[in-house]
Protein backbone atom coordinates (compact mmCIF):
# COMPACT_ATOMS: atom_id res chain seq x y z
CA UNK A 1 0.00 0.00 0.00
CA UNK A 2 1.38 3.37 -0.97
CA UNK A 3 2.12 5.69 1.92
CA UNK A 4 0.11 8.89 1.75
CA UNK A 5 1.92 12.04 2.77
CA UNK A 6 0.76 15.60 3.34
CA UNK A 7 4.11 17.20 4.05
CA UNK A 8 5.29 19.67 1.39
CA UNK A 9 8.04 18.30 -0.83
CA UNK A 10 10.57 20.98 0.13
CA UNK A 11 10.16 20.43 3.83
CA UNK A 12 13.01 20.37 6.27
CA UNK A 13 13.12 18.43 9.50
CA UNK A 14 13.06 20.39 12.77
CA UNK A 15 16.80 19.94 13.18
CA UNK A 16 17.56 21.61 9.87
CA UNK A 17 18.33 18.56 7.75
CA UNK A 18 17.24 19.12 4.17
CA UNK A 19 14.65 16.43 3.69
CA UNK A 20 13.78 17.66 0.20
CA UNK A 21 17.32 16.89 -0.92
CA UNK A 22 17.00 13.46 0.62
CA UNK A 23 13.69 12.73 -1.06
CA UNK A 24 15.18 13.50 -4.44
CA UNK A 25 17.69 10.72 -3.88
CA UNK A 26 15.27 8.14 -2.49
CA UNK A 27 14.16 6.61 -5.84
CA UNK A 28 17.72 6.08 -7.06
CA UNK A 29 18.81 4.86 -3.63
CA UNK A 30 16.10 2.18 -3.64
CA UNK A 31 17.60 0.50 -6.71
CA UNK A 32 21.22 1.07 -5.73
CA UNK A 33 21.90 3.81 -8.28
CA UNK A 34 23.24 6.42 -5.87
CA UNK A 35 26.97 7.15 -5.79
CA UNK A 36 28.78 6.20 -2.56
CA UNK A 37 28.68 9.71 -1.10
CA UNK A 38 24.97 10.02 -1.95
CA UNK A 39 24.32 6.64 -0.35
CA UNK A 40 26.10 7.78 2.81
CA UNK A 41 24.09 11.00 2.80
CA UNK A 42 20.77 9.14 2.49
CA UNK A 43 21.66 6.71 5.24
CA UNK A 44 22.77 9.44 7.61
CA UNK A 45 19.68 11.61 7.06
CA UNK A 46 16.90 9.03 6.97
CA UNK A 47 16.26 9.01 10.68
CA UNK A 48 15.59 12.78 10.61
CA UNK A 49 13.10 12.62 7.72
CA UNK A 50 10.29 10.18 8.54
CA UNK A 51 8.37 11.05 5.38
CA UNK A 52 11.37 10.17 3.26
CA UNK A 53 11.83 6.95 5.20
CA UNK A 54 8.19 6.04 4.55
CA UNK A 55 8.61 6.86 0.90
CA UNK A 56 11.68 4.66 0.77
CA UNK A 57 9.59 1.76 2.07
CA UNK A 58 7.31 2.11 -0.94
CA UNK A 59 10.22 2.30 -3.34
CA UNK A 60 11.77 -0.78 -1.80
CA UNK A 61 8.54 -2.69 -2.39
CA UNK A 62 8.76 -1.66 -6.02
CA UNK A 63 12.44 -2.60 -6.20
CA UNK A 64 11.55 -6.04 -4.83
CA UNK A 65 9.07 -6.51 -7.65
CA UNK A 66 11.81 -5.71 -10.17
CA UNK A 67 13.39 -9.02 -9.21
CA UNK A 68 10.52 -10.86 -10.82
CA UNK A 69 10.56 -9.33 -14.26
CA UNK A 70 13.66 -11.11 -15.49
CA UNK A 71 12.91 -13.04 -18.66
CA UNK A 72 13.37 -16.81 -18.77
CA UNK A 73 16.75 -17.02 -20.48
CA UNK A 74 16.69 -20.62 -19.41
CA UNK A 75 13.30 -22.21 -18.84
CA UNK A 76 12.32 -22.47 -15.21
CA UNK A 77 10.16 -25.50 -15.14
CA UNK A 78 11.74 -28.31 -17.17
CA UNK A 79 14.04 -29.87 -14.60
CA UNK A 80 16.53 -31.36 -17.05
CA UNK A 81 19.26 -29.46 -18.86
CA UNK A 82 20.12 -32.52 -20.94
CA UNK A 83 17.83 -34.09 -23.48
CA UNK A 84 15.96 -37.10 -22.28
CA UNK A 85 17.07 -40.31 -24.00
CA UNK A 86 14.57 -41.64 -26.47
CA UNK A 87 12.93 -44.62 -24.93
CA UNK A 88 11.83 -47.50 -27.15
CA UNK A 89 8.11 -47.73 -27.72
CA UNK A 90 6.43 -50.10 -25.34
CA UNK A 91 4.39 -52.83 -26.94
CA UNK A 92 1.14 -53.59 -25.19
CA UNK A 93 0.76 -57.17 -24.03
CA UNK A 94 -2.95 -57.08 -24.75
CA UNK A 95 -4.09 -57.21 -28.32
CA UNK A 96 -6.43 -54.36 -29.08
CA UNK A 97 -10.00 -55.57 -29.14
CA UNK A 98 -11.35 -56.21 -32.60
CA UNK A 99 -14.69 -54.55 -32.78
CA UNK A 100 -17.18 -56.31 -34.95
CA UNK A 101 -19.30 -54.34 -37.35
CA UNK A 102 -22.32 -53.19 -35.45
CA UNK A 103 -25.37 -55.13 -36.51
CA UNK A 104 -28.15 -53.21 -38.14
CA UNK A 105 -31.16 -53.00 -35.92
CA UNK A 106 -34.36 -52.78 -37.79
CA UNK A 107 -36.85 -50.25 -36.61
CA UNK A 108 -39.88 -51.50 -34.70
CA UNK A 109 -38.53 -54.98 -34.60
CA UNK A 110 -37.08 -55.50 -31.15
CA UNK A 111 -34.91 -58.57 -30.90
CA UNK A 112 -33.99 -59.35 -27.30
CA UNK A 113 -31.44 -62.03 -28.19
CA UNK A 114 -29.53 -59.75 -30.54
CA UNK A 115 -29.62 -56.90 -27.99
CA UNK A 116 -28.13 -59.21 -25.40
CA UNK A 117 -25.27 -60.10 -27.76
CA UNK A 118 -24.60 -56.43 -28.47
CA UNK A 119 -24.63 -55.60 -24.76
CA UNK A 120 -22.22 -58.45 -24.03
CA UNK A 121 -19.88 -57.34 -26.85
CA UNK A 122 -19.97 -53.79 -25.54
CA UNK A 123 -19.17 -54.97 -22.02
CA UNK A 124 -16.23 -57.08 -23.23
CA UNK A 125 -14.97 -54.16 -25.30
CA UNK A 126 -15.20 -51.85 -22.29
CA UNK A 127 -13.27 -54.31 -20.14
CA UNK A 128 -10.57 -54.66 -22.81
CA UNK A 129 -10.26 -50.91 -23.28
CA UNK A 130 -10.15 -50.49 -19.53
CA UNK A 131 -7.32 -53.00 -19.32
CA UNK A 132 -5.38 -51.32 -22.11
CA UNK A 133 -5.88 -47.90 -20.55
CA UNK A 134 -4.72 -49.20 -17.21
CA UNK A 135 -1.66 -50.71 -18.89
CA UNK A 136 -0.72 -47.43 -20.59
CA UNK A 137 -1.41 -45.45 -17.44
CA UNK A 138 0.98 -47.77 -15.63
CA UNK A 139 3.62 -47.32 -18.36
CA UNK A 140 3.31 -43.54 -18.32
CA UNK A 141 3.53 -43.47 -14.54
CA UNK A 142 6.65 -45.62 -14.67
CA UNK A 143 8.27 -43.37 -17.29
CA UNK A 144 7.44 -40.30 -15.22
CA UNK A 145 9.06 -42.00 -12.24
CA UNK A 146 12.17 -42.76 -14.32
CA UNK A 147 12.31 -39.17 -15.50
CA UNK A 148 12.00 -37.89 -11.93
CA UNK A 149 14.79 -40.23 -10.82
CA UNK A 150 17.04 -38.99 -13.63
CA UNK A 151 16.27 -35.39 -12.76
CA UNK A 152 17.13 -36.07 -9.12
CA UNK A 153 20.39 -37.73 -10.12
CA UNK A 154 21.28 -34.83 -12.37
CA UNK A 155 20.49 -32.31 -9.63
CA UNK A 156 22.57 -34.36 -7.22
CA UNK A 157 25.51 -34.31 -9.61
CA UNK A 158 25.13 -30.56 -10.09
CA UNK A 159 25.14 -29.97 -6.37
CA UNK A 160 28.31 -32.02 -6.12
CA UNK A 161 29.94 -29.54 -8.50
CA UNK A 162 29.17 -26.51 -6.34
CA UNK A 163 32.59 -26.18 -4.66
CA UNK A 164 34.60 -26.05 -7.84
CA UNK A 165 33.71 -22.52 -8.73
CA UNK A 166 37.04 -20.83 -8.15
CA UNK A 167 40.55 -21.51 -6.90
CA UNK A 168 42.72 -24.54 -7.33
CA UNK A 169 40.55 -27.58 -7.89
CA UNK A 170 41.64 -31.18 -7.37
CA UNK A 171 39.85 -34.42 -7.91
CA UNK A 172 40.51 -38.04 -7.03
CA UNK A 173 38.66 -41.24 -7.86
CA UNK A 174 37.82 -43.71 -5.13
CA UNK A 175 37.62 -47.32 -6.27
CA UNK A 176 36.24 -50.47 -4.59
CA UNK A 177 38.43 -51.82 -1.81
CA UNK A 178 39.54 -55.27 -3.00
CA UNK A 179 39.74 -56.50 0.57
CA UNK A 180 36.04 -56.14 1.32
CA UNK A 181 32.91 -57.45 -0.29
CA UNK A 182 31.61 -54.45 -2.21
CA UNK A 183 30.14 -54.15 -5.69
CA UNK A 184 32.68 -53.58 -8.42
CA UNK A 185 30.35 -50.84 -9.65
CA UNK A 186 30.96 -48.80 -6.51
CA UNK A 187 32.76 -45.59 -7.38
CA UNK A 188 33.25 -42.16 -5.93
CA UNK A 189 34.80 -38.93 -7.10
CA UNK A 190 36.07 -36.42 -4.60
CA UNK A 191 36.52 -32.83 -5.75
CA UNK A 192 37.99 -30.18 -3.54
CA UNK A 193 39.10 -26.63 -3.75
CA UNK A 194 42.35 -26.04 -1.92
CA UNK A 195 41.82 -22.28 -1.85
CA UNK A 196 38.63 -22.67 0.16
CA UNK A 197 39.19 -26.06 1.79
CA UNK A 198 35.78 -27.12 0.62
CA UNK A 199 34.82 -30.00 -1.59
CA UNK A 200 32.30 -32.58 -2.52
CA UNK A 201 32.01 -36.31 -2.94
CA UNK A 202 29.86 -37.87 -5.62
CA UNK A 203 29.15 -41.54 -5.10
CA UNK A 204 27.54 -44.17 -7.28
CA UNK A 205 27.00 -47.90 -6.86
CA UNK A 206 27.00 -48.13 -3.07
CA UNK A 207 24.14 -50.15 -1.57
CA UNK A 208 21.36 -48.18 0.15
CA UNK A 209 21.57 -48.49 3.93
CA UNK A 210 19.02 -49.10 6.65
CA UNK A 211 17.97 -46.10 8.75
CA UNK A 212 20.41 -46.93 11.55
CA UNK A 213 23.45 -46.76 9.23
CA UNK A 214 25.22 -44.09 7.25
CA UNK A 215 28.27 -43.68 5.06
CA UNK A 216 31.15 -41.59 6.34
CA UNK A 217 33.98 -39.98 4.38
CA UNK A 218 37.47 -40.00 5.86
CA UNK A 219 40.83 -38.53 5.04
CA UNK A 220 43.72 -40.47 6.50
CA UNK A 221 47.19 -39.34 7.53
CA UNK A 222 49.70 -41.70 9.16
CA UNK A 223 46.91 -43.94 10.34
CA UNK A 224 44.88 -41.06 11.82
CA UNK A 225 41.42 -40.61 10.27
CA UNK A 226 39.62 -37.28 10.09
CA UNK A 227 35.92 -37.26 9.23
CA UNK A 228 34.67 -35.02 6.44
CA UNK A 229 31.02 -35.87 7.04
CA UNK A 230 28.29 -38.43 6.65
CA UNK A 231 25.95 -39.06 3.77
CA UNK A 232 23.39 -41.52 2.48
CA UNK A 233 22.69 -42.85 -0.98
CA UNK A 234 19.35 -43.10 -2.75
CA UNK A 235 17.74 -46.23 -4.15
CA UNK A 236 20.06 -46.12 -7.15
CA UNK A 237 23.16 -46.01 -4.95
CA UNK A 238 23.86 -42.36 -5.75
CA UNK A 239 24.73 -39.78 -3.12
CA UNK A 240 26.68 -36.59 -2.52
CA UNK A 241 28.45 -34.93 0.33
CA UNK A 242 29.50 -31.29 0.34
CA UNK A 243 32.14 -30.79 3.02
CA UNK A 244 34.50 -28.32 4.60
CA UNK A 245 37.84 -29.75 5.61
CA UNK A 246 39.25 -28.74 8.99
CA UNK A 247 42.79 -29.09 7.61
CA UNK A 248 44.42 -28.85 4.17
CA UNK A 249 43.47 -32.03 2.35
CA UNK A 250 46.85 -32.15 0.62
CA UNK A 251 48.41 -32.92 4.04
CA UNK A 252 46.68 -36.32 4.03
CA UNK A 253 47.57 -39.49 2.14
CA UNK A 254 44.35 -41.45 1.65
CA UNK A 255 40.60 -41.07 1.26
CA UNK A 256 38.03 -43.68 2.19
CA UNK A 257 34.34 -44.25 2.76
CA UNK A 258 33.12 -46.59 5.47
CA UNK A 259 29.76 -47.74 6.76
CA UNK A 260 29.02 -46.34 10.21
CA UNK A 261 26.16 -45.94 12.72
CA UNK A 262 23.60 -43.30 11.70
CA UNK A 263 25.15 -40.46 13.69
CA UNK A 264 28.64 -41.17 12.35
CA UNK A 265 31.69 -42.27 14.30
CA UNK A 266 34.74 -40.47 15.69
CA UNK A 267 36.89 -43.02 13.85
CA UNK A 268 36.10 -45.71 11.26
CA UNK A 269 34.52 -48.82 12.76
CA UNK A 270 34.40 -50.82 9.52
CA UNK A 271 36.84 -51.17 6.63
CA UNK A 272 36.70 -48.62 3.83
CA UNK A 273 34.43 -49.68 0.99
CA UNK A 274 35.94 -47.35 -1.61
CA UNK A 275 39.43 -45.93 -1.33
CA UNK A 276 41.74 -43.54 -3.08
CA UNK A 277 45.10 -41.83 -2.70
CA UNK A 278 45.57 -38.09 -2.36
CA UNK B 1 0.90 -8.89 -3.49
CA UNK B 2 2.19 -11.44 -1.00
CA UNK B 3 5.35 -11.17 1.03
CA UNK B 4 4.83 -14.32 3.01
CA UNK B 5 7.54 -16.91 2.57
CA UNK B 6 6.29 -20.26 1.34
CA UNK B 7 6.15 -23.06 3.92
CA UNK B 8 8.08 -25.29 1.50
CA UNK B 9 10.98 -22.83 1.37
CA UNK B 10 11.02 -22.49 5.13
CA UNK B 11 11.11 -26.26 5.51
CA UNK B 12 13.86 -26.69 2.91
CA UNK B 13 16.06 -24.06 4.54
CA UNK B 14 15.42 -25.62 7.92
CA UNK B 15 16.59 -28.96 6.54
CA UNK B 16 19.66 -27.33 5.01
CA UNK B 17 20.48 -25.87 8.42
CA UNK B 18 20.40 -29.45 9.68
CA UNK B 19 22.87 -30.30 6.88
CA UNK B 20 20.36 -32.35 4.87
CA UNK B 21 21.92 -32.47 1.43
CA UNK B 22 18.74 -33.75 -0.17
CA UNK B 23 17.18 -30.41 0.75
CA UNK B 24 20.01 -28.65 -1.06
CA UNK B 25 19.43 -30.86 -4.09
CA UNK B 26 15.74 -29.98 -3.95
CA UNK B 27 16.20 -26.24 -3.57
CA UNK B 28 18.86 -26.27 -6.27
CA UNK B 29 16.53 -28.10 -8.64
CA UNK B 30 13.72 -25.72 -7.82
CA UNK B 31 15.50 -22.40 -8.21
CA UNK B 32 18.69 -22.90 -10.22
CA UNK B 33 17.18 -21.63 -13.45
CA UNK B 34 15.71 -18.63 -11.69
CA UNK B 35 19.13 -17.74 -10.30
CA UNK B 36 20.79 -18.39 -13.63
CA UNK B 37 18.30 -16.14 -15.43
CA UNK B 38 19.00 -13.25 -13.07
CA UNK B 39 22.78 -13.76 -13.36
CA UNK B 40 22.48 -13.92 -17.14
CA UNK B 41 20.46 -10.71 -17.19
CA UNK B 42 23.33 -8.93 -15.48
CA UNK B 43 26.37 -10.70 -16.91
CA UNK B 44 25.30 -11.57 -20.45
CA UNK B 45 27.72 -14.46 -20.35
CA UNK B 46 26.66 -18.09 -19.98
CA UNK B 47 29.75 -19.49 -18.27
CA UNK B 48 30.00 -16.60 -15.80
CA UNK B 49 26.30 -17.00 -15.06
CA UNK B 50 26.77 -20.73 -14.41
CA UNK B 51 29.58 -19.95 -12.01
CA UNK B 52 27.54 -17.34 -10.18
CA UNK B 53 24.67 -19.85 -9.96
CA UNK B 54 26.97 -22.43 -8.38
CA UNK B 55 28.35 -19.84 -6.02
CA UNK B 56 24.89 -18.76 -4.89
CA UNK B 57 23.82 -22.27 -3.98
CA UNK B 58 27.08 -22.86 -2.25
CA UNK B 59 26.35 -19.75 -0.19
CA UNK B 60 22.87 -21.10 0.59
CA UNK B 61 24.49 -24.31 1.83
CA UNK B 62 27.10 -22.60 3.95
CA UNK B 63 25.04 -19.75 5.36
CA UNK B 64 21.35 -20.72 5.21
CA UNK B 65 20.70 -18.59 8.29
CA UNK B 66 21.31 -15.48 6.20
CA UNK B 67 17.78 -15.70 4.89
CA UNK B 68 15.36 -14.37 7.50
CA UNK B 69 11.79 -15.48 6.70
CA UNK B 70 10.53 -12.54 8.78
CA UNK B 71 11.97 -10.16 6.19
CA UNK B 72 10.38 -11.62 3.08
CA UNK B 73 10.25 -14.40 0.57
CA UNK B 74 13.14 -16.76 -0.03
CA UNK B 75 13.07 -16.05 -3.77
CA UNK B 76 13.38 -12.31 -3.19
CA UNK B 77 16.39 -12.85 -0.97
CA UNK B 78 17.89 -15.36 -3.39
CA UNK B 79 17.44 -13.08 -6.39
CA UNK B 80 18.76 -10.07 -4.51
CA UNK B 81 21.90 -11.96 -3.49
CA UNK B 82 22.26 -13.20 -7.06
CA UNK B 83 21.90 -9.73 -8.50
CA UNK B 84 24.51 -8.26 -6.18
CA UNK B 85 26.87 -11.21 -6.68
CA UNK B 86 26.59 -10.90 -10.44
CA UNK B 87 27.12 -7.13 -10.31
CA UNK B 88 30.15 -7.63 -8.05
CA UNK B 89 31.54 -10.08 -10.53
CA UNK B 90 30.97 -7.66 -13.37
CA UNK B 91 32.94 -5.05 -11.42
CA UNK B 92 35.73 -7.47 -10.51
CA UNK B 93 36.08 -8.44 -14.14
CA UNK B 94 36.17 -4.74 -14.87
CA UNK B 95 33.86 -5.09 -17.78
CA UNK B 96 30.45 -3.88 -18.77
CA UNK B 97 28.52 -5.52 -21.57
CA UNK B 98 28.63 -3.12 -24.54
CA UNK B 99 26.33 -0.15 -24.28
CA UNK B 100 25.25 0.36 -27.84
CA UNK B 101 21.80 1.62 -28.72
CA UNK B 102 21.11 -1.96 -29.73
CA UNK B 103 21.98 -3.27 -26.28
CA UNK B 104 19.77 -0.65 -24.67
CA UNK B 105 16.95 -1.86 -26.88
CA UNK B 106 17.79 -5.40 -25.85
CA UNK B 107 17.51 -4.46 -22.20
CA UNK B 108 14.02 -3.21 -22.79
CA UNK B 109 13.14 -6.08 -25.12
CA UNK B 110 12.52 -8.52 -22.32
CA UNK B 111 9.67 -6.42 -21.07
CA UNK B 112 7.52 -8.09 -23.68
CA UNK B 113 8.57 -11.61 -22.73
CA UNK B 114 6.70 -14.02 -20.54
CA UNK B 115 7.65 -14.17 -16.90
CA UNK B 116 9.03 -17.51 -15.68
CA UNK B 117 6.80 -17.40 -12.62
CA UNK B 118 3.57 -19.31 -12.46
CA UNK B 119 2.13 -17.94 -9.25
CA UNK B 120 1.02 -14.53 -8.05
CA UNK B 121 4.46 -13.21 -8.98
CA UNK B 122 3.59 -13.82 -12.61
CA UNK B 123 0.71 -11.36 -12.50
CA UNK B 124 2.75 -8.78 -10.60
CA UNK B 125 5.68 -9.26 -12.95
CA UNK B 126 3.41 -8.88 -15.96
CA UNK B 127 1.88 -5.74 -14.51
CA UNK B 128 5.22 -4.17 -13.70
CA UNK B 129 6.60 -5.01 -17.13
CA UNK B 130 3.58 -3.34 -18.71
CA UNK B 131 4.07 -0.26 -16.54
CA UNK B 132 7.77 -0.07 -17.35
CA UNK B 133 6.96 -0.28 -21.04
CA UNK B 134 4.78 2.79 -20.68
CA UNK B 135 7.66 4.89 -19.41
CA UNK B 136 9.42 7.17 -21.89
CA UNK B 137 12.26 5.20 -23.46
CA UNK B 138 14.98 7.48 -22.15
CA UNK B 139 13.79 6.97 -18.56
CA UNK B 140 13.26 3.25 -18.99
CA UNK B 141 16.70 2.59 -20.45
CA UNK B 142 18.50 4.36 -17.64
CA UNK B 143 16.49 2.64 -14.93
CA UNK B 144 17.31 -0.71 -16.53
CA UNK B 145 21.01 0.19 -16.62
CA UNK B 146 20.97 1.15 -12.98
CA UNK B 147 19.09 -1.91 -11.85
CA UNK B 148 20.54 -4.73 -13.95
CA UNK B 149 24.05 -3.41 -14.45
CA UNK B 150 24.40 -2.01 -10.95
CA UNK B 151 25.51 1.35 -12.33
CA UNK B 152 25.40 4.51 -10.25
CA UNK B 153 24.53 8.04 -11.38
CA UNK B 154 28.15 8.82 -12.18
CA UNK B 155 28.78 5.57 -14.03
CA UNK B 156 25.67 5.96 -16.15
CA UNK B 157 26.59 9.55 -16.99
CA UNK B 158 30.05 8.41 -18.08
CA UNK B 159 28.77 5.51 -20.12
CA UNK B 160 25.94 7.34 -21.83
CA UNK B 161 27.71 10.74 -22.12
CA UNK B 162 24.64 12.40 -20.63
CA UNK B 163 24.87 15.25 -18.11
CA UNK B 164 24.70 14.06 -14.51
CA UNK B 165 21.57 16.13 -13.86
CA UNK B 166 19.80 14.45 -16.77
CA UNK B 167 20.67 10.99 -15.50
CA UNK B 168 19.44 11.82 -12.01
CA UNK B 169 16.20 13.36 -13.16
CA UNK B 170 15.44 10.50 -15.55
CA UNK B 171 15.86 7.91 -12.83
CA UNK B 172 13.90 9.95 -10.30
CA UNK B 173 11.01 10.83 -12.60
CA UNK B 174 10.81 7.34 -14.09
CA UNK B 175 10.70 5.64 -10.72
CA UNK B 176 8.24 8.17 -9.33
CA UNK B 177 5.85 7.47 -12.19
CA UNK B 178 6.36 3.77 -11.85
CA UNK B 179 5.72 3.80 -8.12
CA UNK B 180 2.53 5.84 -8.42
CA UNK B 181 1.23 3.63 -11.25
CA UNK B 182 2.19 0.47 -9.39
CA UNK B 183 0.41 1.31 -6.16
CA UNK B 184 -2.57 2.67 -8.01
CA UNK B 185 -2.89 -0.62 -9.87
CA UNK B 186 -2.42 -2.58 -6.65
CA UNK B 187 -5.23 -0.68 -4.98
CA UNK B 188 -7.68 -1.53 -7.75
CA UNK B 189 -9.74 -4.69 -7.22
CA UNK B 190 -8.68 -7.59 -9.41
CA UNK B 191 -10.86 -8.12 -12.45
CA UNK B 192 -9.78 -11.72 -12.84
CA UNK B 193 -12.07 -14.51 -11.64
CA UNK B 194 -11.25 -16.02 -8.28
Amino acid sequence: MSTKRNTPFNSSSPNGVNCAQLRELIPAYSIGATDPQETALVESMLEYCPDAAAELTDYLVLADEFLYIVPPTRETHPPLDVPMPKLPPVKPTHEPAKIAQAPVILKNRPNNGRLWVIAAAAAITLVLFGGINFYWFDQVTQLQGDQQAMATQLATAQVAMLPINAGEVHHRDLLPNQEVNVSTNAHATMIWNSAREVGSLYVTGLPPLTADKTYQLWIVRDGESVSLGVFRVDDTGTGTLVFESPEPIEDFQHIGVSEEPAAGSPAPTTPHLVIGNI
Amino acid sequence: MTNHPSPEDIELIQRIKQRDQNALVEIHGRYRNLVYNMAMQVLKNASSSEEVTQDIFFQVWRWPEKWDPEKGRFTSWLLTVTRYTAIDRLRRENRQPPLSPHSLDHLAEFLAKKSPFEDVRRDNGRLLRALIKELPKEQRDIIMLAYFRGMTHTEIAEQTHLPMGTVKSRIRLGLQKLKEAWFEAMEQPSTEPE
